[in-house]
């Protein structure tokens, strides 16, 4: 069971490292994106400073255009596949969507990942925002946000039951709006019985699904103060639904930048951004906003009825999540567009720390006490380099200071996040 | 040498399909001989027979086994043991393609490719997966992710139906399972080339990690709409080997036209196969013959067949098996492909698309 005084502290796998130009170091070479060492190296790494879980994002299509940095190419259950193969407590957590995927075979290709690791795998449900996304799938437009949603409330109840049919034996029967499926999956049950399920629920509907459901989200927050307040939100929609607040993780996420001084990681934020321009990330952060490219001027604030004006939800593009820690970030500080996308790191919605190990664990430390998360997801500016300092400089900090375990206590990912079973909860209440 | 119609019959075959010699042949080392043969006007390549090619088929008990928590000593020595027999390929997965099978367990095929690709250098692996409950997208991708984690040594087992899960309607395609098997794998073809390999330039000096407005959509429609491009990049293989095991006349048809490798029963299919001139049929295609592993039994090489898959290795017999399987590989030092393995003819990308989907605009500078 994972201790209330210990951070969470997950590795967000994004091929060579957030930074754009993460690329160009020497401990990696163009083609370290598709390379199953690469990723089994960060694994180890990551499983070497005892961090929770190694997380990987993912959609069917582009997402970024790969011109100035590589993108998120292989299919997770082949990474995750060569990384349980090569570690022994590290968490697993894969992202697949519940709109473009078939829940059978969704539900089969985790199982035998999850028995495979020991019981280490959680699955991360995405609806899928992205519009080159649905052309692969023959939606001439994506599938609006009501029927995403009502597919994915189905999608998720029907792999649960597929889930527990490993451990029971017990067919499904399941007729539905989207699915009908009649069987057992016969895949043997893994050590924690059947995957944990994340959800990055970052819009408030999300927030509502997580905190009834999930056992972790995956959030966007830039200030602390928001940080605060939805967490609050989830753990106290959590207790309405009878559930124990501390059942469900919340984990903004965080790019880190480190130097042996602030000047040093400075200097290195800055050159692993030489390459780009100014106006890099521009598009993604049109999209977050919901506004053509031609609204934003680099060198002026976001303009006020633009922050002001709601998304059209049902048919956004982007992440309401990201959206609202954005405008929140844009009120707050009133940025230039320029000050706001190199805040940004290129329009993610992340939160960035640049700074020495002691001023990274410090930010943990703050967010955590403050009651703004249960732990990050760390989104290392270069990978490998930038996960081997953190691992070699801030965990230790962090240990010495109570808030991380100096070595793993369990190896399912139901033991270290809390999560009872899906049949255990009614006993345990 | 003088050039006959007869099948020419050598330890080693090379096929140049191109004037240039030296930049078609993929195993230099190799030892054997380089032949050249006359190519006749209305030939383009040379029909040659190939070397016997073995592959062997790895079932869901064997699965089972090789992705079990606390089998990591198994899957060692699993791995060393397959490398060292030097046998072609592995197949994982094909009983569910399989009518008549009811499998007490089943496991998920690339899984089990992936931990064994992990503890091998050499071996193909072929990973089965029907198009019928999975979106042929997804497939394309998986496998050639697949293929870029195993440097090029992974093959598709394609049918129409997965028998091991629950029947229920199609998701994606109202069209019938055969056309839609045919549509999904030349999706598949098209998907892989979308993202050319040569694209990715990584070129520091310039900020140019690779060169974008090379990445085409593919635009296809058929039983299947698919827009692509392929967000994973393409495959060290560029085309992977398409393998088919025809369940009736009708499958056998399709996989005939469409296939890289189509398995049959027996050695009198596969002669009726080379007999029978179908003008459809796909040219360079390789025959495979089920064999089931009988202890002393000889892979004949004689035979209207390219080789054979052996069924019936367990977790109890795979040393003896792959002991008695064992044969010098042909390729030495260097490290072969699934394709060179079956002898199939080297291949470039295949773009089809000409609409990009990161075009260079000049108004916007470098995009972002």
């Amino acid at each position: 069971m994972s201790r209330r005084d210990h951070a969470i502290l997950n590795v967000n796998v994004l091929d060579v490292g957030v930074a754009p130009g993460a690329w160009t170091l020497d401990d990696v070479h163009a083609r370290s994106f598709v390379d199953l060492d690469h990723f089994v190296d960060i694994a180890r790494i990551a499983e070497r400073g005892t961090l929770d879980a190694f997380f990987l994002a993912d959609g069917p299509g582009f997402w970024e255009n790969p011109r100035v940095k590589p993108t998120r190419a292989l299919e997770p259950s082949v990474i995750l596949g060569a990384v349980a193969a090569a570690t022994e407590s590290l968490g697993l957590i894969g992202t697949a969507s519940t709109t473009f995927n078939d829940p059978y075979d969704l539900a089969e290709r985790f199982a035998t990942l999850d028995l495979l690791s020991g019981g280490r795998v959680a699955w991360n449900v995405v609806t899928t925002y992205s519009p080159t996304a649905s052309t692969n799938f023959g939606f001439e437009t994506m599938p609006d946000r009501d029927e995403r949603y009502r597919r994915a409330e189905e999608f998720v109840a029907l792999v649960t039951s597929l889930w527990e049919s490993t451990r029971t034996g017990v067919p499904v029967a399941h007729h539905g709006e989207f699915f009908r499926v009649e069987g057992a999956l016969r895949v043997p049950a893994s050590a924690q019985g059947q995957p944990a399920l994340i959800q990055a629920g970052g819009s408030p509907a999300g927030r509502e699904l997580a905190g009834r459901s999930a056992h972790g989200v995956f959030s966007a927050e830039l200030t602390l103060d928001a940080g605060i307040r939805h967490y609050r939100h989830v753990k106290d929609v959590a207790r309405t639904a009878g559930r124990d607040p501390g059942e469900v993780k919340i984990l903004p996420g965080l790019i880190t930048v480190i130097g042996a001084t602030e000047r040093e990681a400075i200097e290195r934020y800055d050159r692993l951004r030489a390459h780009v321009s100014e106006g890099f990330g521009i598009e993604r952060l049109a999209i977050t906003l919901d506004v053509p490219v031609s609204a934003l001027d680099l060198d002026a604030p976001v303009p006020e009825t633009l922050l002001d004006a709601p998304a059209d939800q049902a048919n956004y593009g982007g992440s309401i999540g990201f959206r609202e820690s954005v405008v929140a970030l844009a009120r707050e500080r009133r940025p230039s567009v320029r000050q706001l996308l190199r805040e940004l790191s290129g329009g993610s919605g992340h939160r960035v720390v640049i700074g020495t190990p002691e001023q990274v664990a410090d930010t943990i430390e703050e967010w955590f006490r403050a009651g703004a998360a249960d732990g990050f997801n760390l989104m290392p500016d270069a990978l490998p380099s930038g996960l081997a300092t953190f691992v070699d400089e801030v965990v230790p900090i962090l240990r010495r200071r109570g808030l991380f375990r100096h070595e793993y206590e369990e190896t399912t990912l139901r033991e270290r996040f809390g999560v009872a079973l899906p049949g255990d909860r009614a006993q345990s209440a | 040498m003088d050039c006959t119609d007869a099948p020419v019959r050598l330890e080693l075959i090379l096929i140049c399909t191109r004037g240039d010699v030296n930049s078609c042949c993929r195993a230099p080392t190799v030892m054997g001989l380089l032949v050249f043969v006359h190519k006749r006007p209305e030939v383009e390549e040379a029909i040659v027979s190939r070397r016997s090619v073995v592959g062997v088929a790895v079932d869901a008990a064997l699965s089972a086994a090789l992705v079990a928590p606390d089998a990591a000593g198994l899957r060692v020595d699993f791995g060393a043991v397959v490398e060292s027999s030097g046998v072609d390929f592995l197949i994982v997965g094909g009983e569910r393609l399989i009518r008549s099978r009811s499998n007490s367990v089943t496991i998920d095929p690339t899984v089990v490719a992936t931990v064994i690709a992990r503890h091998t250098e050499r071996v193909g692996l072929v990973v089965a997966a029907a198009p019928r409950r999975e979106h042929p997208f997804n497939i394309a991708r998986r496998l050639a992710s697949l293929d870029h984690g195993a440097h090029g040594r992974v093959g598709w087992l394609v049918g129409p139906f997965d028998y091991s899960t629950p029947r229920y309607e199609q998701a994606w395609t109202t069209a019938g399972p055969l056309v839609s098997t045919v549509d999904a794998v030349a999706i598949a073809r098209e998907l892989w080339g979308s993202w050319p390999a040569a694209s990715i330039v990584s070129e520091a000096d310039r900020g140019v990690f690779a060169e974008s407005e090379r990445i085409t959509y593919i635009d296809h429609v058929g039983a299947y709409s698919v827009s692509g491009p392929l967000n994973v990049p393409e495959p060290p293989q560029a085309q992977l080997p398409v393998f088919w095991r025809p369940l009736d006349a009708a499958e056998t048809a399709a996989a005939r036209r469409t296939a890289d490798v189509v398995i049959v029963p027996n050695e009198a299919v596969a002669q009726g196969h080379r007999s029978s001139f179908d003008p459809d049929a796909a040219r360079d295609q390789v025959l495979l013959v089920d064999r089931h592993w009988r202890p002393g039994a000889a892979i004949d090489s004689d035979s209207a067949a390219d080789g054979v898959i052996v069924h019936g290795m367990t977790v109890d017999s795979y040393r003896f098996v792959l002991g008695e399987l064992a044969r010098s590989s042909y390729f030495d030092d260097a490290t072969p492909t699934l394709r060179d393995r079956l002898g199939l003819a080297w291949t470039e990308s295949v773009t089809v698309g000409t609409r990009s989907m990161f075009p260079i605009d000049g108004a916007k500078g470098a995009a972002s």
